[in-house]
């Protein structure tokens, strides 16, 4: 018995042993930029300059900064729509797909798919030209409709262009998500169901939905982190523009330090932009652990 | 066999080693902005100075532009391997007020004083290109332009006006101008009279620095700038010159295209003001011929000041962190003492000696292979808009064009924008 305890203790040091690469490459490259941009956010500097200590002065002025806010209600107001848009679609698609009667599975599938192998910047460059007055979508509407939005020059229109992008671009990875949580619903109880009588929005709502719990919490969270983080689509369509309709947080951070040389006041936005991100990291952690979820 | 060759391989090596040990090259690291014809000139003269000095090696770091000042100031930042490089003058007075370049130093150029080293370039050069801060002389110009207009003369025969007599000289004529250069197919326009880049700041930031210099304000210097938010009336005028283009007479129509250069090359504007002499290369790249361009002056406004568009160029300096300074200048002087190479492919650098005493540009060759330099570049490079010289220029830059925003996009109005415009300068100053 003794024996065996002595074992488990060495094991769980070899245990530490394993993980320590990749501890080290952590610490190194994720946890050590962390803290620095915190204690960067301290400060006042351009790179050139020494540090100037400012103490909390740009955790606080930035609560008041009026860009600060635009860009921290744009990024909601884009996950938001972006992360809704983007699950119902890739759940519709993959109920259509997952359904028998349709042709050319593969190919339609392989067709919403590719957006998402697309390189972003090449995908950003071919939208602006089909937002642009004379791009296909302005002169389609304007064919069908007699007239079309200003889409990159409106700043109602231009948020509502780049989510339009985005949501092309991603749908397709979580239409796969929600395939694979489709394909573990067994079969038996689609026929159990049917042979109770039960229709298809009878069939959805009582064990499609219930049995795609975790697959929705899944794809819904980690669509949340991954729209909250977005840069390069707005980066490349818009610039943040116009007025500022398209700047996200991430594009307010980077302007803040690249265009503007205020690394420390960039630092103090990029805190606020990872404690957002660490509510919804904790719900995820929270909703599996719970057993709400992946029980 | 195999093994005495394999013997004498190993034996040449260790003899190399040992030759390049005895006598170790001092590296100069200089950080550039890469473009395919000026690479090529700048290689042969990092070669011609290799050769004159076998004990030094230049690697060139060739960065592009627009990301070049950030990548100096992080390789700064980090204590790393920076011997000299290339800012230009929107850019230089945050690297210069903090102490990250060395003055010029005159015996690297062979000169007692420092009034001979600036005598070897066109006088006010060294200012223009940003070189200078708190009246000391840090950069050495490597490349001085300005802003013209250009007008696209097959547009203008096409709206049934002369090319010869009808170019814009005032802003007023300039927008019936533009007006005319409009086209419309249906209900879609296909072609702006007017545009400029609406998604950097910089350039509708320039445009507007030359239209209020020439209602009299100073935009070059930080003082003048500050001063010049108390003139509503002028700021007024300049803002409502330039925003009446998208919002009243609609010769500017953001939604068409977003990049003025591009724009231009490819026919979807017929006119736009922020190209150099280099621009001529260019076009070369889009699908507008030269033959259907012509550059023209700056309008004016009747009783304003003459003045033409801005005045900007690139100087090159000798890093904080140079292990030899004197040395990294006399490498500074060989790059910049190719102004006839330059010239030869639309670039002008304002040398006129080199050190040994020797002119250095060949005026003529300006002529020659620049079209319309008497009668446009040349003229207007005396008479430029000065770019603001500031630690907070990039601030500055983005408040104008937030005012600019607010009403080209959101329809505030010209009076509201000024006044945001005015609090934000003032507030960057504070």
């Amino acid at each position: 018995m003794r024996k065996a305890s002595y074992s488990v203790a060495r094991l769980q040091n070899h245990g530490y042993v394993f993980i320590l690469p990749t501890l080290i490459f952590f610490s190194i490259f994720l946890i050590y930029p962390m803290v620095s941009a915190f204690r960067l956010s301290l400060f006042e500097w351009n790179l050139l300059s020494p540090q100037k200590f400012v103490g909390l002065k740009n955790l606080t002025g930035m609560v008041r900064d009026p860009q600060v806010i635009n860009s921290y209600l744009r990024t909601l107001h884009f996950s938001a729509i972006s992360v809704g848009a983007i699950n119902i679609l890739a759940f519709v698609f993959a109920l259509m797909f997952s359904s028998r009667g349709i042709r050319y599975k593969n190919f339609l599938q392989s067709l919403i798919f590719l957006p998402v192998i697309l390189s972003v910047v090449a995908v950003g460059v071919v939208w602006e030209f089909m937002y642009q007055s004379t791009g296909l979508i302005p002169v389609l509407l304007r064919s069908l409709f007699g007239s079309s939005p200003a889409w990159l020059t409106n700043t109602r229109a231009a948020p509502y262009a780049i989510i339009i992008t985005y949501v092309w671009k991603s749908v397709g990875y979580y239409m796969v998500i929600y395939i694979a949580g489709l394909m573990d619903v067994p079969a038996s109880f689609y026929e159990a169901a049917r042979m109770d009588g039960a229709g298809f929005w009878n069939q959805l709502w009582y064990i499609t939905i219930p049995n795609l719990r975790n697959t929705f919490a899944l794809a819904i969270i980690s669509c949340i982190i991954f729209t909250y983080g977005q840069f390069d689509i707005q980066y490349v369509i818009t610039k943040g523009g116009p007025a500022h309709s398209t700047e996200i947080l991430s594009l307010l951070i980077y302007r803040e330090a690249f265009d503007l040389s205020r690394f420390g006041l960039s630092a103090a936005i990029s805190v606020l932009f990872v404690l957002t991100l660490l509510v919804f990291s904790v719900l995820q952690l929270r909703l599996f652990r719970s057993g709400a979820v992946g029980g | 066999m195999a093994r005495r060759v394999l013997i004498a391989v190993m034996a040449l090596a260790l003899l190399a080693t040992f030759a390049a040990g005895a006598a170790p090259k001092e590296v100069l690291f200089h950080y550039h902005w890469t473009e395919t014809v000026y690479d090529t000139i700048n290689e042969n003269a990092v070669k011609l100075f290799e050769a004159q000095n076998p004990n030094v090696e230049v690697k060139m770091v060739l960065l592009p532009d627009g990301d070049r000042a950030n990548i100096i100031r992080t390789v700064l930042a980090a204590n790393g391997s920076i011997d000299s490089f290339a800012l230009n003058n929107g850019e230089s007075a945050e690297f210069l007020s903090a102490g990250q370049a060395v003055p010029i130093i005159p015996a690297a150029f062979g000169k007692s004083s420092i009034d001979d080293v600036v005598k070897m370039w066109t006088p006010g050069a060294i200012a223009t290109c940003g070189g200078m801060w708190n009246d000391q002389y840090y950069g050495i110009p490597f490349e001085l332009s300005n802003y013209v207009g250009w007008i696209n003369i097959a547009d203008m025969k096409e709206a049934g006006l002369n090319p010869a007599t009808d170019k814009p000289k005032t802003w007023d004529q300039f927008v019936t101008v533009a007006q005319k250069l409009v086209k419309m197919q249906g209900n879609t326009r296909v072609r702006n009279g007017f545009m400029c880049n609406s998604k950097q700041a910089v350039f509708n930031f320039l445009v507007l620095t030359a239209m209020m210099e020439q209602l009299g304000q100073d935009w070059g210097s930080e003082k003048g700038l500050i001063a010049s938010m108390d003139n509503t009336d002028a700021l007024v005028r300049g803002m409502k010159t330039y925003t009446d283009l998208v919002t009243a007479s609609k010769v500017w129509d953001p939604s068409l295209d977003d990049n003025d250069r591009e724009g231009f090359g490819n026919n979807k504007t017929g006119i736009f003001l922020t190209g150099g002499t280099w621009y001529w290369g260019v076009l070369d790249t889009y699908s507008v011929k030269r033959k259907d361009v012509e550059p023209f002056a700056y309008p004016r406004f009747p009783g304003g000041k003459d003045v033409g568009g801005v005045g900007y160029g690139y100087c090159l300096y000798v890093s904080k962190l140079a292990k030899d300074p004197t040395l990294a200048f006399r490498f500074l002087d060989a790059m910049a003492s190719q102004p006839n190479e330059f010239i030869k492919q639309g670039y002008h650098q304002p040398r006129v000696t080199l050190s040994n005493g020797k002119p250095a540009l060949n005026a003529t060759l300006a002529k020659k292979y620049i079209p319309y330099y008497d009668q446009v570049f040349g003229g207007e490079l005396e008479k430029t808009a000065v770019w603001l010289s500031s630690t907070k220029q990039n601030q500055v830059q983005d408040a104008v064009w937030d005012a600019i925003s607010k009403v080209i996009y959101q329809g505030t109005s010209v009076e509201d924008a000024v006044a945001a415009m005015q609090s934000a300068v003032k507030a960057i100053y504070q």
